[in-house]
């Protein structure tokens, strides 16, 4: 069991996470991808931590930083599925619907052409 | 001739002597303090102005005051903290300090602190409160905009106190400016009245010719100094012989004219009566210690420029006399101007202008003979006595609702009595009754004429002992006409009162300052006289020559006192004779002196000789060069215009018109078009933004793996 | 010899792989949560794997119990019933290959960037669980979260703040 091996099904993770964000159609399976590749990341944290704890030997901190990044990163998909839930019953309430694809306020109105 | 016997101390501020330091601090915050209240007042004022609040006089009125009381108390206790060290017999030094202001040159910020300073500022602190307390119940009687009022009163203060503590020449330069700007705003501040504009007008004028001698002296100053103006610098310079006062004749009768722009003398005195327009307060000011005597502290400032043998010669090989001959000759030839309009005009505050203009003309022949302690001796005086009769006329002329012609007045004693008795002080001050403050100080004055060695010497002490009989004539007159006699002023519409006790206080503190004074300057006459021994403090002529170190002779002391006290007795009798005993005696000189009495009100015909010289020589020089202007020099200008210009702008229309607009153009329109393409993909749907942000990072990771570092595939 | 742990690292990293495909491919929004929520416990079985209990704690525990729940809620509250996963083949195919392009070039990045010192980066002793490490590293971690600690604290608080800002209904 290898460090490779870690890095290689973060590597996946990420990339089906990504996948998600690219096709699902609904914003809350938009979230749910973004979910994924957070996870991806904290596998890479976590893995390296302790291949570093294992080879080297640095002060506190160090042999805890990918811990500490990893609580970060929880951290952050917490508040992020709070804001994304208010987001969506904000969407929601204003257009009935979460897909992604039929809101494109960015876009320039059709009359300006 | 007065000799300069005090060797400079000159201690820099910031370089370890901390009471040097405070006290530099002190007198910056001093100079601030009224300035940062003007701002504040102006500030309301525009919050006034636009509707959005009103203050009460009161307010504005507790703000000019407290800050001026502040300055006051500081410019005290620099005072005393300047003379302790005297007081322990230790010479007095100049004390300076000074900030970086242009960089690279000695054009800088600099305070500095010496006898001259510490006092004026201090006297100017006392009389500049009080008349900020009296303004407040002058104002505040169906005056509007007292706010207004009471900025610019701080801002003239604030910029006088300023001038005073200037360090070099540039500063006085600036401040000097901010006093005339600041005496424009308050001569017009009933700017509604035609007159009152005008006046303002023509003070700011008169006094631009004497700025435009300042402006010229300092460059040339700087031109002889090496470019540092620093006061202390310049004392240096004369000290070592390195510059003589000859080499600076030309800048010190520049800076003369600048005094008498500024301080009135002849020829250019026309401004100061026509300044009374403005509020009594400002007249009180104006007169008693700011703007008038801002010209004198300037000429006494520069005091070692004016003085050397030959003076002159340097310049104008084949004249003789020193600038400080000029200055002591415009100076007396002014005060019996001066005296002698006062005793013709029979407008209240207009009497006291005149006589103002003729105690400075006093002040400046004291300056030019070279009694440097004799003229700030005359200066302390008057400015109290001034200011204090300029606060009664003012008393006077509320009570009465405006009414300033004296010939309407009479009979007031009866009514405002303590108005009478603290007018009847000044008057007897300014009118130099024995052992009176003026008295003292006039006397010392004529006598460093007398001393000097300036050409007809005798001739110009005979002017000043006329003009001390004048001055006693017209002062007796102006009381004998105000407050006694019958009461002539319109019954029916005005009922005088007594002056509010909010008015009495200044007043009387005032007068009691003059008694103070006339008591202090006698007992050093009488000590000088009987060659008492006493503390020097009591001495005040020799305290300031010592402080100045510069000692005026004495001689001639106990003569001068008989010659003057009888002129003044003759003044004071004739006055008493002509207006009580013989009223028709008065007529008929009159009616026989018409025409000079003519001549004297048009002002010997001074303001008409100026206005003719604008209207025929100035003007028309100025129009001369206006056609040169516009003939030979615009002829050129379109003859190249039209003919060379023509040929170059052609070509380079063609050449913009093809070259430059087809490069414009065409990069327009290609961008237009690739943007036409482009803008479709901005649908406005996030998933297709985050394909391409995708697909950017994966091209980028593409090129990174394959031509990067350690990691690159080839 | 293919160890117990080997073995279950594989199995694992295969539960975590077609759970989080299912997240993708699930027809409902349920059942994509469901699927999300079994990935995550698969994770925390990694962080398991390498020696982080506390970790694995509060993944469970915070991200599968917590943030789940909350998603979970998020999709009750926003989905209709119609709303299944829905195929666009062009798109998906796009998307595909655009994925494909970053999956390649970070594994050739990893493949040759990983340090050349391989090892078995599991190194507990024997492979067992004592309890005393395990408090001793609960510890140490909160020694290195406590530096960390005020700035989650400042962002939960932000994030708290703009979910209650969007969430109020607006008066109308």
């Amino acid at each position: 069991m290898e460090l490779e091996w870690f890095v290689y099904l973060s590597l996946i993770l990420f990339s089906i996470g990504i996948l998600g964000v690219l096709t699902q159609k609904t914003a809350i399976r938009i979230l749910f991808s973004v979910e994924l590749i957070l996870n991806s990341a904290n596998i890479n944290f976590v893995a390296f931590n302790s291949y570093l704890q294992s080879t080297t030997s640095g002060t506190v901190i160090d042999q805890y930083m990918g811990w500490v990044f990893a609580m970060v990163v929880i951290a952050l998909a917490a508040a992020e599925a709070a804001v994304g839930l208010a987001i969506f019953i904000s969407l929601y309430r204003n257009f009935r619907e979460i897909v992604v694809a039929n809101i494109y306020e960015l876009a320039e109105s059709e009359e300006d052409e | 001739m007065a000799e300069a016997e005090k060797t400079l101390e000159i201690i820099k501020a910031f370089t370890g002597d901390s009471t040097a330091d405070s006290m530099i601090l002190m007198t910056a915050a001093i100079v601030l303090i009224p300035m940062v209240a003007a701002v504040l007042l102006i500030a309301i004022r525009y919050i006034e102005v636009r509707g959005k609040l009103q203050v009460s006089p009161l307010r504005a009125a507790v703000i000019g005051n407290l800050s001026i009381l502040l300055s006051t108390g500081i410019s005290i206790t620099v005072l005393s903290m300047y003379f302790a060290n005297y007081v322990k017999g230790i010479q007095t030094p100049y004390i300076e300090a000074s900030w970086e202001f242009i960089a690279g040159t000695k054009l800088e910020w600099a305070f500095l602190i010496d006898p001259l300073s510490a006092m004026m500022g201090a006297l100017l602190g006392i009389i500049a409160l009080m008349i900020h307390f009296y303004a407040y119940d002058y104002m505040r009687h169906g005056e509007e905009e007292v706010t207004r009022f009471f900025a610019f009163l701080n801002f003239f203060t604030g910029s006088m106190w300023g001038f005073i503590y200037a360090g070099n020449l540039f500063n006085s330069l600036i401040f000097w400016e901010l006093l005339g700007v600041s005496s424009y705003f308050l001569i017009g501040y009933y700017w509604y009245k035609p007159s009152a504009s005008a006046a303002a007008m023509k003070a700011f004028l008169y006094n631009k010719v004497g700025d435009v001698g300042f402006l010229v002296g300092i460059f040339l100053t700087y031109g002889k100094t090496g470019g540092d103006l620093s006061y202390t610098h310049i004392f240096e310079l004369i000290h070592k012989g390195e510059l003589s006062a000859s080499t600076l004749a030309v800048p010190a009768i520049l800076i003369f004219l600048a005094a008498v722009g500024k301080s009135s003398q002849f020829p250019l005195f026309g401004w100061l009566p026509e300044a009374m327009e403005g509020p009594t307060p400002v007249s009180a000011l104006l007169h008693s210690s700011t703007m008038v005597k801002a010209g004198l502290l300037l000429l006494m400032r520069n005091f070692l420029m004016l003085y050397d043998v030959g003076g002159f010669e340097a310049v104008l090989p084949d004249v003789s006399i020193p600038p400080a001959a000029i200055i002591t000759w415009i100076g007396i030839l002014t005060a019996l101007l001066g005296a002698l309009m006062a005793t013709t005009s029979t407008d209240i505050k207009r009497i006291l202008a005149f006589s103002t203009i003729s105690q400075l003309g006093y002040i400046a022949s004291a300056i030019g003979a070279g009694g440097l302690s004799p003229a700030f001796f005359h200066l302390i005086s008057h400015a109290t006595f001034k200011s204090l009769l300029f606060l009664c006329a003012g008393a006077v002329i509320h009570n009465l609702h405006h009414v300033q012609d004296i010939r309407e007045m009479g009979g007031l004693y009866r009514h405002m009595k303590w108005t009478a008795i603290t007018m009847g002080i000044g008057l007897l001050a300014l009118a130099g009754f024995p052992f009176m403050s003026g008295f003292v100080s006039k006397d010392a004055v004529i006598l460093s004429i007398a001393n000097s060695d300036i050409p007809f010497k005798e001739g110009a002490q005979a002017i000043g002992l006329l003009t001390a009989a004048i001055t006693a004539f017209y002062s007796t007159r102006m009381f004998y006409v105000v407050f006694l006699g019958e009461e002539r002023y319109d019954k029916e519409k005005i009922v005088p009162h007594a002056s509010s006790k909010l008015m009495l206080f200044p007043l009387i503190t005032l007068a009691s300052l003059v008694v103070i004074e006339s008591i202090w300057f006698s007992i050093g006459l009488i000590a000088h006289l009987a060659e008492l021994e006493l503390p020097e403090i009591f001495l005040f002529e020799g305290f300031l020559g010592n402080m100045f170190g510069v000692h005026t002779p004495t001689d001639g002391a106990l003569q001068g006192i008989i010659y003057s006290t009888i002129m003044v007795f003759i003044g004071m009798g004739a006055a008493i004779y002509f207006y009580k005993i013989n009223p028709n005696a008065r007529e008929s000189i009159r009616s026989s002196l018409k025409f000079f009495e003519d001549f004297i009100n048009n002002r010997f015909g001074v303001d008409i000789a100026i206005f003719w010289f604008v209207d025929h020589v100035a003007l028309p020089i100025g129009n001369a060069f206006k056609t040169f202007d516009s003939v030979v020099v615009d002829g050129l200008v379109n003859f190249f215009g039209r003919t060379a210009s023509l040929a170059i702008a052609d070509f380079s229309d063609q050449f913009d018109q093809k070259v430059i607009d087809g490069i414009v153009n065409g990069s327009a329109y290609s961008i237009k078009y690739s943007v036409q393409r482009l803008r479709k993909l901005q649908d406005g749907i996030v998933g297709d933004y985050a394909k391409f942000m995708i697909l950017g990072i994966g091209m980028l990771l593409l090129v990174f793996n394959l031509f990067f570092g350690k990691l690159a595939l080839f | 010899m293919v160890e117990f742990f080997d073995f279950f690292f594989v199995i694992n990293a295969l539960f975590i792989v077609f759970s989080g495909l299912g997240v993708l491919f699930a027809k409902r929004v349920m059942q994509s949560a469901l699927s999300l929520i079994f990935t995550l416990v698969g994770v925390a079985n990694v962080f398991l794997l390498v020696n982080s209990e506390y970790l694995w704690v509060i993944q469970v525990s915070v991200y599968g119990g917590g943030i789940a729940v909350l998603l979970l809620f998020a999709g009750r509250l926003t989905s209709n019933e119609e709303d299944h996963f829905s195929f666009d083949r062009s798109d998906f195919l796009i998307s595909f290959l655009f994925v494909l392009l970053i999956l390649a070039n970070l594994f050739v990045f990893i493949s040759k960037s990983i340090p050349s010192q391989r090892g078995n980066i599991y190194t507990t002793d024997n492979g067992q669980l004592l309890l005393r490490q395990f408090f001793t590293n609960i510890w140490q971690a909160n020694q290195g979260l406590g530096v960390i600690l005020p700035f989650i604290a400042l962002m939960f608080l932000a994030a708290l703040l703009a979910s209650v800002k969007l969430a109020i209904k607006e008066d109308e």
